[in-house]
């Protein structure tokens, strides 16, 4: 399948989050500001293994000065998903922004895919973290 | 099976449990790890929610559709709506798997995506390009509208097969894991069951090893004398009530100590050590396990002792064990030395007397020759009446002295070899001649000569012609002497062996009709030096070395002399020497004319058979009854008075060795009361065949004598004998049966009289009652009770003819007959064979009854 990147613009608003009411949005180098994550692993709908760089959830959270209840995770097509905060680790999820060293377009998944290190943790390989992996994430609100 | 086979077997099979429920839990491990990598397969989902992806294939597709047909229905279409739902549905179709589909799914899968990735360059070009493509792009989507359903269908039942096969997979596990469990679990329950078993093997044994061990020690501890056993480095380990006597120590101070320093004076202990590290280093032993030795020994006080040791080994877990037999033989010793010293001194002393007298009589022989000779010469001058006399005297004295010479010349020589040297002999002759030479000497003292011979003609012997001069010359001249006016006679008679050819026996008696000798005397008659009668001794004159020679020459000889005697009626002298035919061609006597059978037809008459022996009497009764008489059986003596005093009988046949009274007190007493049966004939019924045993019968008022064995023709001639004539009765010749194991006619006589089961019977009986008498000889003859072992053999020898034995027979005859004589030897020699006759008859019995027919017929 041939595919071409889309530009992403520096301004273009990749997150757009709704905490108690007072929305906020991130651009790509916003996310790309705060703490970064690393890891590899394979999931069930890629071939081979990917590795992920992005900013873990928790980190996003605490920058909206998050601390308890409900992560309601929304995509470009309009999937949506619940996660508990307690649920949320420091490190997984990430709201990955790189695949395989690049930028991943809305064409493939991206540009913001919310995964967890399936390989390092079995227990991460249920169906509710499947249904959490929510993909061409836009959206968060908390409540 | 034994116990050993049956160790190896369960072992095996131990084995075998154990190794397949290994085998079987090794599987059920392996599939629970597959089973349980299958079921996280199943608990991992391998995708989200498929069916949701699938159905949202079909959404995006719409929301497509409605983005462009809302696009091209306006002037101002929504690129970027446009834009962006097709990256959405790009990015959903991208995300399928090819194999969770179905062929027509991923056909249409792949037929979309195409479509869509033709109009990327349209999507990412400028937005008039687009705006233009969109009624186009509109279309082409409108087409597949049945491909996204199709796409998402195809999805959810690939996904379905894959989960289903998954499924099918894993409950095939389980079901082969259920088997194999089920298997494993049948397998520990027989293994559980198995080592239960042994278990209660193992305990069991493990009690009759404890019993066992207790049995042990209480006959260790019981035992007379020491034991100590000790461990391989000879280490005490045990030490019994007889070694804490013998040695002085307790068992418990001794316990655990070192055996050869305690128990060994130095100079023994050094070669048991070196023979205790010998057997360590070869398990070869030079001191146990090979009978008795004598070591000097050690007590506690330091005393060093003899004693007598036997060592044995046994091979316990951790090691050898010896175990030591002790005895102290102080005591023995010193009675040895004693006895040795005794012995030696008496053998000297009468090696010393013999020959003194051997000498001096050789010395005073010639000067005495010399004084005879010279008072013969005086007798032929002339002399007057009162120097006669003198001259008479002198040489009367001087005859006496002389033969006193003789006789101890005669004693020295018996022990010289060339008195038994060799000789083919005609004793027949030299027996004819000894009597002539005496025959001077009897007619002086008005003494009858006679000379009987039987079985000598025409046979030549190897034996020591002046061995046998010396006996005769000394019986007879002895009979003369002491029967004046009276009569002596020499019966010889040959008996050739029936099993050895050219072998046999030569009895000699000499009978007179003298003045007998005191049973109290008879004993000691053939000791050197002995007369009986001083007075008597000085008219007849004699050394008393006479009866001495006789006995020395028939001992050398082989043979044996009885003597039997009654004060005032006369003594016989019986001689068997065994004698070697020269002439080896002689012909051997004939077996006996096969007896008759058939019914033979006789006058009933009443007989009373008395018998101590149950077989015995079983058998009578039968033979009698089936030759028509009338029987009354009676278990012994008294109960023979008893029926005697009841009723009058034709004919008592009557046992002589009966335990409550014997055969001829029980006749004496019959005929000295008023019975009806004072004058019945009554027929001693024995196996005894000594002539002075017949005198004995006779004499108890007898009528006859019917010898055991009994067989059909012997019995009817006792029956119909006429006992009117005193002496008819004892006219029995001496049975000259057939030889061999078995009485052939006594056999089928047996078998016809009893039948093949009354047979078996009465055999088992004889077997019992043979086996007990048996025994008995045995103990009698290993404490040297000759009354006992002539009685046991006596009774044996009753029995065993009754069932028709003829060589056990003989030999407990003879055995008899060398308990009368008292002649160990013979004893020895008869008792050494006695077990083996035995079996023979028992085996030709066994093989009598294994096939009786052809029994029958070979006669």
């Amino acid at each position: 399948m041939t595919m071409t990147t889309l530009a992403v613009a520096d301004s273009d608003v990749m997150l757009t989050t709704t905490v108690n009411d007072v929305t906020r949005s991130f651009t790509m180098t916003e996310l790309q500001a705060l703490p970064v994550e690393r890891f590899e692993t394979k999931t069930i709908w890629t071939e081979g293994t990917q590795s992920f760089e992005g900013v873990p959830l928790a980190a996003v959270l605490d920058e909206l000065g998050v601390t308890e209840g409900t992560v309601s995770a929304q995509a470009i097509n309009d999937y949506a998903v619940d996660i508990p905060v307690d649920e949320i680790t420091e490190t997984a999820p990430i709201i990955a922004y790189h695949q395989n060293g690049g930028a991943m377009s809305r064409r493939d998944k991206g540009p913001l895919w919310l995964v967890y290190p399936y390989d390092s943790h079995p227990e991460l390989q249920s169906e509710v973290i499947y249904s959490r992996s929510i993909w061409q994430m836009d959206r968060l609100s908390v409540k | 099976m034994t116990r050993a086979d049956t160790g190896t077997e369960t072992d095996k099979n131990r084995f075998v449990l154990t190794g397949f429920a290994i085998l079987a839990l090794a599987f059920i491990l392996g599939l629970s790890f597959v089973v349980r990598d299958n079921l996280r397969v199943m608990g991992v989902a391998q995708g989200d929610q498929l069916s949701w992806r699938a159905s949202q294939v079909e959404v995006e597709y719409l929301k497509l559709l409605i983005t462009l047909r809302d696009a091209t229905a306006t002037d101002a279409p929504d690129l970027d709506a446009v834009r962006k739902r097709f990256d959405v549905l790009y990015s959903r179709l991208s995300v399928f798997k090819n194999e969770a589909l179905t062929h027509e799914a991923l056909a249409n899968l792949r037929a979309m995506q195409q479509s869509l990735d033709s109009y990327i360059p349209v999507i990412d070009g400028p937005d008039s390009r687009l705006v233009e493509t969109l009624p186009d792009f509109q279309k082409v989507l409108l087409e597949q509208q049945e491909s996204s359903r199709s796409i998402a269908l195809g999805a959810i039942q690939g996904a379905t097969e894959i989960q289903a096969l998954q499924r099918q997979r894993v409950v095939y596990l389980l079901e082969v894991m259920m088997i194999l469990i089920a298997l494993s679990a049948v397998v520990i329950v027989a293994t559980i069951f198995f080592l239960q078993k042994r278990t209660a093997e193992q305990r069991r044994a493990s009690i009759q090893a404890e019993e066992k061990r207790r049995q042990l020690q209480a006959t260790l501890d019981g035992a007379i004398g020491g034991i100590v056993v000790s461990d391989k480095d000879g280490n005490v380990i045990d030490f019994n009530a007889g070694a804490e006597a013998i040695f002085g120590y307790r068992k418990d101070e001794i316990i655990g100590r070192y055996m050869p320093g305690l128990l060994l004076p130095a100079e023994e202990r050094e070669a048991v050590e070196q023979s205790m590290a010998r057997y360590h280093a070869s398990r070869e032993t030079t001191f146990s396990d090979s009978g008795t030795h004598e070591f000097r020994m050690m007590r506690a006080n330091g005393m060093v002792f003899p004693a007598q040791t036997q060592i044995t080994t046994a091979q316990m877990l951790r090691g050898p064990i010896f175990i030591s037999f002790c005895r102290d033989l102080t005591k023995e010793k010193h009675h040895e030395a004693e006895l040795t010293k005794a012995r030696d001194e008496a053998i000297a002393a009468a090696k010393e007397r013999s020959r003194f007298f051997a000498m001096m009589s050789h010395e005073m022989r010639t000067p005495l020759n010399g004084v005879l000779s010279s008072l013969y010469l005086l007798e032929e001058g002339s002399l007057s009446v009162e120097q006669r006399e003198h001259l008479d005297t002198a040489l009367f004295s001087g005859d006496i002295l002389l033969s006193h010479i003789n006789d101890v010349l005669a004693i020295e020589r018996s022990e010289d070899a060339r008195e038994l040297e060799q000789q083919v002999c005609d004793i027949c002759s030299l027996a004819s001649n000894m009597v002539r030479m005496l025959e001077p000497m009897a007619k002086e003292r008005s003494v009858t000569l006679d000379l009987e011979k039987k079985g000598l003609k025409d046979r030549q012997f190897l034996t020591a012609p002046r061995a046998l001069q010396q006996i005769l010359i000394n019986l007879l001249s002895n009979a003369i002497k002491f029967s004046p006016e009276g009569a002596v006679s020499l019966f010889a008679r040959y008996t050739p062996s029936e099993v050895l050819p050219g072998q046999g026996t030569l009895r000699l008696e000499v009978s007179d009709t003298g003045i007998g000798i005191a049973p109290a005397d008879r004993d000691r008659i053939f000791d050197d030096f002995v007369s009986l009668d001083n007075r008597y001794e000085r008219r007849t004159g004699g050394t008393g070395l006479g009866l001495g020679i006789v006995r020395r020459f028939t001992k050398r000889l082989g043979g044996s002399i009885n003597c039997m005697s009654e004060i005032g009626e006369g003594t016989t002298f019986t001689l068997d020497l065994p004698m070697t035919e020269a002439d080896l061609d002689a012909k051997f006597a004939q077996g006996e004319d096969s007896l008759k059978s058939g019914p033979v037809i006789m006058t009933p008459k009443c007989i009373l058979v008395v018998d101590d022996n149950k077989v015995n009497r079983s058998v009578m009764e039968k033979m009698l009854t089936l030759a028509g008489q009338n029987v009354i059986l009676a278990e012994g003596g008294e109960a023979a008075i008893r029926l005697a005093s009841q009723q009058a009988f034709d004919l008592i046949l009557m046992d002589i060795s009966m335990p409550d009274m014997s055969g001829t007190q029980a006749t004496r007493s019959i005929r000295a009361g008023n019975s009806p049966n004072r004058d019945t004939p009554i027929v001693a019924f024995t196996a005894h065949a000594l002539p002075q045993e017949l005198e004995r019968f006779r004499k108890a008022g007898m009528s006859g004598y019917l010898m055991k064995p009994v067989n059909r023709k012997a019995l009817i001639e006792c029956i119909d004998k006429d006992y009117t004539n005193a002496e008819g009765g004892f006219d029995v010749a001496a049975p000259v049966g057939p030889s061999g194991v078995l009485d052939h006619n006594q056999v089928s006589d047996l078998q016809s009289f009893l039948g093949p089961e009354e047979l078996t019977a009465y055999l088992n009986d004889f077997k019992d009652n043979a086996d007990g008498l048996g025994l008995e000889m045995k103990t009698a003859h290993a404490s040297a009770d000759l009354n006992q072992l002539k009685t046991a053999a006596h009774a044996l020898a009753g029995t065993s003819g009754m069932v028709g034995s003829i060589q056990l027979f003989r030999l407990l005859r003879d055995l008899e007959q060398g308990c009368v004589h008292k002649d160990m030897d013979k004893i020895d020699l008869l008792m050494a064979g006695f077990d083996d006759a035995y079996d023979r008859l028992c085996n030709a019995w066994d093989q009598v009854l294994a096939n009786p027919a052809a029994y029958n017929t070979a006669e």
